[in-house]
């Protein structure tokens, strides 16, 4: 591994130089100086150019060349700012240029030789753009082109044709490409392959995909040279594993790592503001004339919010404040393509002042003179902050200036237990999972479509994957009896088959080909593992025509965007609500659009929260812990919530660091418990099924729960405090680590959460198509029958594929069960108990959370007889 | 009667159809995974004069009659997805025949009456699993059966015994009494008996689903609706959808004292129509 010290001539590069030039983005990152000793690496139209500039090669750029030189497999992690990107692709400029003057340039012609792969299509696009410049200053003969879902058909086709040298797209563009019969032809000529952002996409299903896409693509072109480029991430070499092929569990080379240290450490505060940070809540609404002053005084700022209903709600207020007019925007990715393509050629072209955006601008996007980010809410992991924050001042060189605005008590323990993270540069990025079976389904249909395959050829290349190193070969036949024919016991749907199996005329060999070219035309429709609850468009039309009986609501409108269907649902006709920026008022609902009017009211009715997407991570979670225990550390908290935590340990317990408060009072005929654990709300909800169910068995009539990233909130009908005296279970046997074997094997037996992890995997894995040509399958049908079909399932065929893929996914992601069994582990003879009569100031934004959050409990049944009841039937 | 009690009293399993999940965003409801059914849960009314009893599978008894009456079977859906791709489990058929066998064992009619969309397709009768069809057969030799045309199912030739017809008329203990496939296909029929006397009519076709809301979250469940001179009843299949109250095609039917029979996971609950939510206020119920 090479280490790069920051490097020290970055100051060379007066801004004056970077404004001039339109392409002032672009150059920073390469971030040249002239140096004689590049010159052997550099051709000369390279070398004169950068000599005109006055640049350099930095060390770790010439350590990527030098790579390139040696063919081997690369991963170059380096933080935001230090010119990645750029250096990912210079080794295939200089290629490409080298091969002309030397004569071979001609096989070059129409060939493709760099395929870069992101996981955003506006990086891809991002990307294409910055390397225009370079390529047309120095006169190279080298096309560059996109390839993403908004790629017209046409264009599509000819890439198939005549490539361009440089094809930049995203992982299921790369996995429709594998799928075609072109494949061979395309990818025979790859050099080099970079994939961006890499440390996003591994711990992703997408991620997996992606692997599976290389393994072909290392098969297809076995000179092709993968080259990751990542931000800091907490295991360098995992990720440089996942690069090379594996063979039998190992992996058959070393990549190269070259890892840049440093940067400059970013300038980070937390929001000081003259009003009050409340108690609960997710508005953040007290922070707004501070954020419209900070917005006033910088040149462009990044406004990142953690879901798209909080960055309508932000982008709504601030508009309503915004007395001098200034151009602030509006971007998440629910919105209409080319709104957001609008956006982003503004913010490019620097005539925006401030941008409200989700993770949807978290990624490598480089958006010129950003000088200020702001985090609305808690960042949820230090390594998520870290990428949020490089937005501004793109730079190495430069500190980048950012500033957290937590919206409640808790998120500003968050907020500043990030901050410290921050600073020493601590990163808990998670490890990369074991490759999905429904994803291997879905690759293997892929396969098939772009020709007849040896199932012995493919499982090595699927093994050669790092996620599936270690794929046992009986689940991989597995995987192909399920694609053929749905993989039951009871072989039903033999002449249904989607896979046949054939006779190599050659070899004699087996051989799998698709039945019919239908199924291809499916497999298109329904490639991809990103599986969202069913969008629905949001139609801005008028009413029209007289008034009375008369009017009626226009069909055809602007489409504004897209909301999640379960959104929609909560409107009635009438209700108002906050989208694209505006208020809108919901007129009906029709076929796969909701319909829209314009109103006046400014404030709209239905506030929409939807709880972070993000759970707090196990790093951060701990910080949080131990700057609550240590009352020292305290006076670096703004003074009301000093005071909050002082009332804290006044009433109740403040516990230390490696403690576990349980507190429980009596509330309006109700008893409740609270535990604070900060263990994130994946881990919380899980512990609150068990819980709840424990509770329900030692008789103690649990009625609900609530969980949020710090805190659970258990409520029933008999008093917890004296679960012990009187029916004789102790909290220490209530928290016993043996909830995770048999409470969670029931409960998950029949768990919701599992039939929407099912209903994810059952998508992935085409037994249930998204899309079907001809026919619109609407999101609400696939959500009744995935539950329908997950029950027959279990019953008659419980280690069927797909619930080994569900029951893989839901233990290692949704439920978070190995961070609750370290937690369990951890708090073991670690528990203090504080009985109370009222709530504890830190119980109260727990409790402010009820009703706003969903509930979970047992008393379904119950509550439709309590409904009958209330209804005098 | 606290739930928990009535929960003990009538417990039933979780192989019987579920109904729906609700839809939010998190969280859950346990019940026993005993595959092993017990008796079914019933509950006894009385709608437009006549008495009934509902079964939590979705089956409407006729005591007076002798006869047991299920909607929407939609058998072989899973193969009919299959035709095309996609490869549901392939134990629907069995399932729903299972279901249907403890339903006649309990009531023990006379006569089973099927009202349409027995088979999710015209050719589903081909598809059906030999042993399936065996059990289909001894079941509709052992009584008297009827198979009602459906939209999906002609069944102009179907043979696996039963009688076939389009709408069947009985005499209720006040009124006729008319059994067919979709709603309002009595109207305007020639009624013999009290030709005074709106009949009843007993019909299947939409797949009716409520949603109750109440303690920040929205079930749907299957239901049957008890509409003026009409009951529409839930579809019985295994893999069968659900349509909800809110959508037009229930509102010819939907008059103000309405009631719904809520199916649950393990009881029956009668509502007013207006406890069924169009999608949407639930949330603001807060």
């Amino acid at each position: 591994m090479i280490e790069m010290p920051p490097n020290p001539e970055i100051s060379k590069h007066p801004d004056d130089d970077r404004l001039s030039n339109p392409a002032g983005r672009l150059v920073t990152r390469f971030a040249f100086s002239c140096d004689d000793k590049d010159s052997p690496l550099l051709p000369a139209v390279f070398d004169d150019w950068l000599k005109n500039k006055g640049w350099q090669l930095r060390p770790h750029q010439r350590a990527m060349l030098m790579a390139q030189v040696e063919g081997q497999p690369t991963l170059l992690i380096a933080p935001t700012g230090a010119g990645k990107t750029l250096s990912g692709f210079l080794p295939s400029l200089i290629e490409l240029e080298r091969d002309r003057r030397e004569g071979g340039g001609e096989r070059w012609h129409e060939q493709l030789h760099t395929l870069y792969i992101s996981p955003l299509k506006a990086l891809a696009v991002d990307i294409a753009r910055n390397l225009e410049t370079p390529i047309a200053e120095m006169g190279l003969d080298i096309t560059v082109e996109t390839r993403t879902g908004d790629t017209p058909a046409h264009k599509r086709q000819r890439q198939k044709q005549r490539p361009p040298n440089f094809l930049l797209t995203t992982p299921e563009q790369l996995a429709l490409l594998l799928a075609s019969r072109e494949a061979e032809t395309l990818f025979a000529s790859l050099k080099t392959i970079v994939l961006d952002e890499l440390h996003a996409l591994v711990t992703s299903k997408r991620g997996e995909l992606l692997s599976l896409g290389l393994s072909r693509l290392r098969s297809l072109a076995p000179d092709a040279r993968p080259v990751g480029l990542s931000a800091t991430v907490a295991d360098p070499l995992e990720l440089g594993h996942w690069l090379v092929p594996h063979a039998e569990g190992k992996p058959q080379r070393e990549p190269q790592i070259i890892q840049l240290k440093g940067g400059t450490s970013p300038d980070i505060e937390v929001l000081e503001s003259e009003e009050p940070i409340p108690w609960a809540g997710h508005s953040a609404r007290y922070s707004l004339p501070d954020l419209y002053v900070l917005i006033k005084a910088h040149k462009t700022t990044l406004l990142f919010v953690n879901t798209r209903s909080q960055a309508e709600f932000l982008f709504q207020s601030l508009w309503t404040i915004n007395e001098d007019t200034l151009p602030i925007a509006l971007h998440h990715g629910s919105l209409d393509v080319s709104q957001r393509r609008k956006v982003e050629a503004a913010m490019a072209a620097g005539s925006l002042r401030a941008v409200v955006c989700t993770s949807t601008l978290d990624l490598g996007i480089d958006w010129g003179d950003v000088d200020l980010v702001i985090n609305i809410g808690a960042p949820k992991g230090a390594s998520r902050l870290a990428q949020r924050i490089g937005r501004a001042n793109h730079r190495l060189d430069e500190p980048s200036k950012a500033i957290l605005v937590p919206s409640n008590c808790f998120e500003l323990l968050e907020c500043r237990a990030a901050l410290d993270a921050n600073y020493i540069g601590d990163q808990d990025t998670p490890p990369v999972r074991k490759g999905g079976l429904d994803v291997l389904a879905q690759h293997i249909l892929g396969r098939a479509c772009a020709g007849p395959f040896n199932p012995l050829d493919l499982y090595r290349e699927v093994t050669a994957s790092y996620p599936y190193r270690a794929l046992p070969g009986e689940l991989f036949e597995q995987a192909i009896d399920f694609v053929a024919t749905g993989g039951y016991a009871m072989r039903a749907y033999e002449q249904f088959a989607k896979l046949k199996p054939m006779k190599d005329k050659e070899t004699g060999q087996i051989l799998w080909r698709l039945s019919h070219p239908k199924r291809a035309q499916q497999y298109r429709l329904n490639i991809g593992t990103i599986v969202e609850e069913a969008m629905i468009k949001v139609r801005l039309t008028s009413w029209k025509g007289g008034s009375g009986e008369q009017k009626r609501l226009g069909r055809f409108g602007r489409v504004l965007g897209e909301v999640e269907e379960g959104f929609i649902e909560g409107l009635a006709p009438g209700d108002s609500f906050l989208f694209a920026g505006q208020v809108l008022r919901f007129e009906r609902l029709e076929e796969n659009s909701a319909l829209v009017t314009r109103t006046q009211h400014r404030e709209p009715k239905v506030p929409a929260y939807n709880g972070g997407k993000f759970p707090l991570s196990t790093y951060l979670a701990s910080r949080v812990r131990a700057m609550l225990a240590d009352p020292e550390s305290w006076s670096r908290l703004p003074e009301q919530v000093q005071h909050w935590l002082a009332l804290q340990k006044q009433h109740s317990i403040i516990p230390s660091a490696d403690q576990m408060l349980i507190e429980t009072f009596p509330r309006s005929g109700k008893f409740y418990l609270t535990l604070y654990a900060f263990e994130g709300r994946l881990a919380l909800q899980t512990l609150g099924m068990l819980l709840t169910r424990r509770l329900e068995r030692a008789g103690a009539r649990p009625l609900g729960f609530v969980a949020s990233d710090y805190a659970l909130m258990i409520w029933g009908l008999r008093d917890l405090a004296k679960l012990e005296e009187e029916l004789g279970w102790s909290f220490a046997q209530l928290f016993d680590e043996d909830m995770l074997g048999d409470d969670l094997e029931s409960w998950l037996a029949e768990s919701a959460m599992l039939k929407r992890t099912f209903r994810n995997c059952a998508v992935i894995s085409g037994m249930i198509e998204r899309r079907h040509p001809g026919m619109e399958k609407s999101g609400r049908q696939i959500t009744m029958s995935s539950d329908l079909i997950y029950n027959v399932l279990k019953d008659h065929e419980p280690d069927h594929l797909l619930l080994k893929a569900t029951w893989d996914d839901a233990a290692s992601g949704l439920l978070d069960i190995a961070r609750l069994g370290a937690m369990l582990q951890r708090i073991k003879g670690r528990i203090v108990h504080a009985p109370l009569d009222s709530p504890s100031p830190l119980a109260i934004p727990v409790l402010l959370e009820i009703g706003r959050e969903p509930i979970y409990g047992e008393a379904e049944d119950e509550m439709l007889l309590e409904a009958a009841e209330e209804m005098g039937l | 009667m606290g739930w928990q009690k009535r929960l003990q009293q009538c417990s039933l399993s979780s192989s019987l159809p579920e109904g729906f999940e609700e839809r939010q965003p998190d969280g859950e409801t346990p019940t026993s995974s005993d595959p092993e059914p017990a008796s079914p849960v019933e509950y006894a009314f009385s709608h437009a004069g006549e008495a009934f009893v509902a079964s939590l599978s979705g089956a409407l008894y006729w005591p007076e009659q002798k006869t047991l009456l299920v909607a929407d079977l939609h058998l072989e859906k899973g193969s009919s997805f299959a035709r095309l791709g996609q490869f549901l489990p392939p134990y629907d058929s069995q399932r729903t025949l299972a279901l249907l066998a403890l339903d006649i064992a309990h009531f023990k009619p006379d006569t089973v009456i099927c009202l349409g969309d027995s088979f999710h397709d015209v050719d589903g009768p081909k598809r059906l699993p030999t042993s399936v069809a065996d059990r289909l057969q001894a079941l509709t030799s052992a009584h008297q059966w009827i198979w009602l045309t459906g939209n999906h199912d002609p069944l102009s030739s179907i043979d696996l015994g039963g009688e076939i017809c389009d709408i069947r008329q009985m005499e209720g203990a006040g009124r006729a009494v008319i059994l067919c496939h979709e709603p309002g296909e009595s109207a305007g029929l020639e009624v013999s008996g009290q030709p005074d006397m709106p009949c009843l009519e007993i019909c299947g076709h939409l797949h009716p689903v409520a949603r109750i809301p109440g303690r920040g979250r929205t079930l749907r469940r299957k239901c049957f609706v008890l509409a003026k001179d009409r009951i529409i009843m839930p579809a019985y299949g295994s893999y069968t959808g659900g349509l909800e109250l809110c959508e037009e095609a229930f509102a010819p039917y939907m008059s103000e004292d309405a009631k719904l029979l809520v199916i649950g996971r393990q009881t029956l609950a009668m509502h007013g129509a207006s406890i069924s939510v169009p999608r949407s206020s639930s949330r603001r119920r807060r």
